[in-house]
Formats: C-alpha cells, sequence, structure tokens
C-alpha cells in the first residue's frame, strides 16, 4: 500500500514538472525540469 | 561563465521531453537487463528446486530463487552452500557456482544456492561506481557473464527504508537501509517485508531438509579486520578449529572467528540457535568493496589490483597478506578450498554425517588456471 502511495507521489510529481516545463520561459530551466522527470518515471514505472 | 540565453517555449519543451524519453529508453533497458538471470549449467545428478517449495510466502515473488540439490549413491549428511547472499562480493557466489558445475556427490547430500538474495542482483548499490556484470573468457572462446549486483535487496521491491531498523526478534538497532540486507535479517519472519521472508525460507530449508553444515560466503574489504576469517556458531567452532588449523598447515591462512552471541541477525548467529546446523560463515578481501579503492570497474572486481591498496599494504594497514594485487581466482580457491577441508573434517567428527564430494578443483588448480578453466561453456 505504501508503494502505491510512493508512486502516486512521484507520478503527480513528475505531471507538475512537466507542467511547469510548459509555462517556463528559460531553456535552462526547462533543461533542469527534464533532469528531474528522468528518475522520477524511472521510480513511477518501478524500473529503478 | 556566460550562459547562452535562449528563451523557452512549448517547442523546446517538447524537444527536450523527447530527449527525456530517449534517455529513459535507453537506461530502462540497461536497468532492466539486470533482472534476467545469469546463466548456471547444474553439473548431472542436480535436482532444481525453487525456495518457495520451503516456503510459500516468496512464491511468485522476484525474491524466489533456484534451489539445487544432489545426493549421492551412500546416505551421510547434507551440507549447504549459500552465495550471492551479497551480490557486491562475487568470489562468494562464483564458489557456489563453481560447486553446482562441477560437484560429483559421493556420499551425502549437497545443496547449492547460487543467488540467496535474488533481487539483490537485479541492481547496483548507488554512488559506487561498480561494474553490473563480470565477465569470463573460457579456453573455447565463449563468455560467461554474472551479475555484480548490490549488498541490499533492491528498493523497487522493498521500500521505503526505515530511520532505525529495528532486528526482529531481537530488537537491535541498525541503520534503516540495513532492513534490506539479507545478512541482518535472519531469523527472518514469516509476513514481514521480502528481505525478512527470503531469510525465513532459508531457515525453513535448513530444518526442513534438517542440514548439517551451512556455509555462507562472503567478501570483505581488505582493511576490514573481519577477512580471510572463518566465522563459526558455538555449535560449529571446533570444526572451524579443526578445519583452520588443516588449511594454515597448508600454507592457506583464515582468522577463526567466535561469533559474537549480541550481534543479531546474521547467518552466523541465527542458523545456529534457530536450527541444529553448524554454522560458518567465511570472508575473503575484496579491494572493490573497500573505501581505499581508485578506479573501480569490472578489472578491479576480477584482479583487485589497486594502487592505493597496494600503498596501504605498505603502510601495514591492510588485514590480508596483498602483494600487487587479489585475484577473484584466489579468493575463490579460498572459499572452494576451505569448503572441501570442512567436509573432510565433518567426516572425522561423524562418519554417518559426512559428505564426500568428488570432481572440485584444488587450491592451486583454481589459482594457476582460473575461474574460467573450471566453468562450463554455454556454447
Amino acid at each position: 500500500m505504501i508503494m502505491l502511495v510512493y508512486r502516486g507521489i512521484a507520478l503527480f510529481i513528475s505531471l507538475v514538472v512537466v507542467h511547469c516545463m510548459f509555462q517556463e520561459e528559460e531553456f535552462w530551466k526547462q533543461a533542469s525540469a527534464t533532469m528531474v522527470i528522468i528518475p522520477l518515471v524511472m521510480r513511477v514505472l518501478l524500473i529503478k | 561563465m556566460h550562459k547562452m540565453n535562449i528563451k523557452g517555449t512549448r517547442k523546446t519543451a517538447i524537444f527536450l521531453l523527447t530527449v527525456a524519453l530517449l534517455v529513459m529508453y535507453v537506461t530502462g533497458r540497461n536497468f532492466l537487463a539486470m533482472r534476467q538471470p545469469d546463466v548456471v549449467i547444474p553439473a548431472d545428478g542436480f535436482e532444481k528446486r525453487m525456495l518457495s517449495d520451503w516456503f510459500q510466502g516468496i512464491h511468485n515473488t522476484p525474491a524466489d530463487t533456484p534451489v539445487f540439490i544432489q545426493e549421492g549413491q551412500e546416505p551421510g549428511g547434507t551440507v549447504l552452500i549459500l552465495g550471492g547472499t551479497h551480490p557486491n562480493e562475487p568470489a562468494g557466489y562464483i564458489a557456489a557456482v563453481l560447486f553446482l558445475e562441477r560437484a560429483q556427490v559421493q556420499k551425502g547430500r549437497l545443496i547449492v544456492i547460487p543467488f540467496a538474495n535474488n533481487t539483490a542482483f537485479t541492481h547496483n548499490s548507488p554512488q559506487e561506481g561498480y561494474p553490473q556484470y563480470i565477465r569470463f573468457l573460457l579456453p573455447d572462446g565463449s563468455v560467461r557473464t554474472f551479475r555484480y549486483g548490490s549488498r541490499d535487496t533492491n528498493p523497487v521491491y522493498q521500500w521505503p527504508d526505515p530511520d532505525i531498523y529495528v532486528h526482529e526478534p531481537s530488537g537491535q538497532r541498525l541503520a534503516g537501509s540495513e532492513m534490506r540486507n539479507l545478512n541482518r535479517a535472519y531469523p527472518g519472519q514469516p509476513h514481514g517485508v521480502i528481505t525478512q521472508r527470503i531469510a525465513f525460507a532459508i531457515l525453513e530449508l535448513i530444518r526442513k531438509e534438517d542440514v548439517d553444515l551451512a556455509f555462507d560466503l562472503h567478501e570483505a574489504s581488505p582493511e576490514y579486520p573481519v577477512v580471510n576469517a572463518i566465522v563459526a556458531h558455538e555449535k560449529s567452532l571446533e570444526l572451524g578449529a579443526m578445519a583452520a588449523m588443516d588449511l594454515e598447515g597448508r600454507g592457506i591462512p583464515f582468522r577463526l572467528e567466535p561469533s559474537p552471541r549480541n550481534l543479531r541477525g546474521l547467518s552466523h548467529r541465527e542458523w545456529g540457535d534457530h536450527t541444529d546446523v553448524m554454522a560458518i560463515l567465511m570472508e575473503t578481501g575484496n579491494p572493490i568493496q573497500g573505501r581505499l579503492r581508485g578506479r573501480t570497474n569490472e578489472a578491479l572486481a576480477l584482479t583487485g589490483k589497486d594502487k592505493f591498496y597496494q600503498k596501504a599494504a605498505k603502510l601495514g594497514s591492510l588485514f590480508i597478506p596483498y602483494e600487487d594485487d587479489q585475484p577473484i581466482a584466489l579468493r575463490t580457491a579460498r572459499h572452494v578450498t576451505a569448503i572441501m577441508t570442512f567436509l573432510e573434517m565433518l567426516g572425522f567428527i561423524s562418519e554417518e554425517k559426512s559428505v564426500i564430494v568428488n570432481n572440485i578443483p584444488d587450491y592451486n588448480d583454481i589459482i594457476d588456471k582460473g575461474i574460467e578453466a573450471f566453468l562450463l561453456s554455454i556454447s
């Protein structure tokens, strides 16, 4: 159960970061967000 | 440093997301490849079963792991060899694989579990720079590959770690991540987290199969005092002393360490306390595990050659004799030879519990010819 909650939180943050990427007007901040998304998605998918 | 000023737009966001997906695809494939089991080729006479046959609580989970059993023609005792408790200690599981691929049991029964913590083989320890695989080039040109895993259970299967791990049933307190360490989980809990259930399953196997003598094979950093050592429970201390003396006489020194009574959760303590088995844990010296090491790669795992350890040895800071290297052939030969010596001594203590295993290479053969000479070809 706790793992499902954890994955839910990771998915929620991933979506918020993607949303912020599309609002962001600085390319380098978008690039930083990209690097944040990668491990989050890996966790959501239970790959790493 | 001047940063290029590029405007962020929806198009750049889509471009960067595409790059992220590509990175995820490549790295994801790489991580998932470590979930493929290593290929082993059991010698004739071994029967393959699964650990869940002894405890259903790990059935259909990634923790379930193969157990190989070979019974000799003559009745005798039962011996268990456990490799892969810590998959970042390769001489332990390579020694188990060597027994699995070569042993011809004449008397008694031999049980081999080469990959005890199967889930710990499916990932690396973060921030250590460890290789994902170690490889052996066989004389026929084929390659045998083994995963180089982590000390602990994959957090994908057991998460989150508590702040403090309270060992059951002793109440001993350890760092939270130790909850994923199989060798802190014994005697295990049938309804616990997955590492505790693996530990419980191994205890069930020892109890139900009436194992007389059991080995848990490890490696440790050369600057750690319990290295090149035999750790024995009270029940196996006499046998350990006999084996250590015999090995010393043959120029293969091992420290004999009694299992501390108040250090809980370890195989050499809990196996002995909770079953009738004579429990033995053995350690060899592996520089890739140490904090003094330099470049960390497959070559270091295989050769143990490291200039910083050479310097540390000259300063007298190590607990193993270290000249230029510490190859895996030497480390594995120590485990294999020590096990064979224990079997010989077991026969002296009790004829009815004795186990005779043939076709195992001797110490000098393994060192001279290398591991690759004794692994079977998969081609």
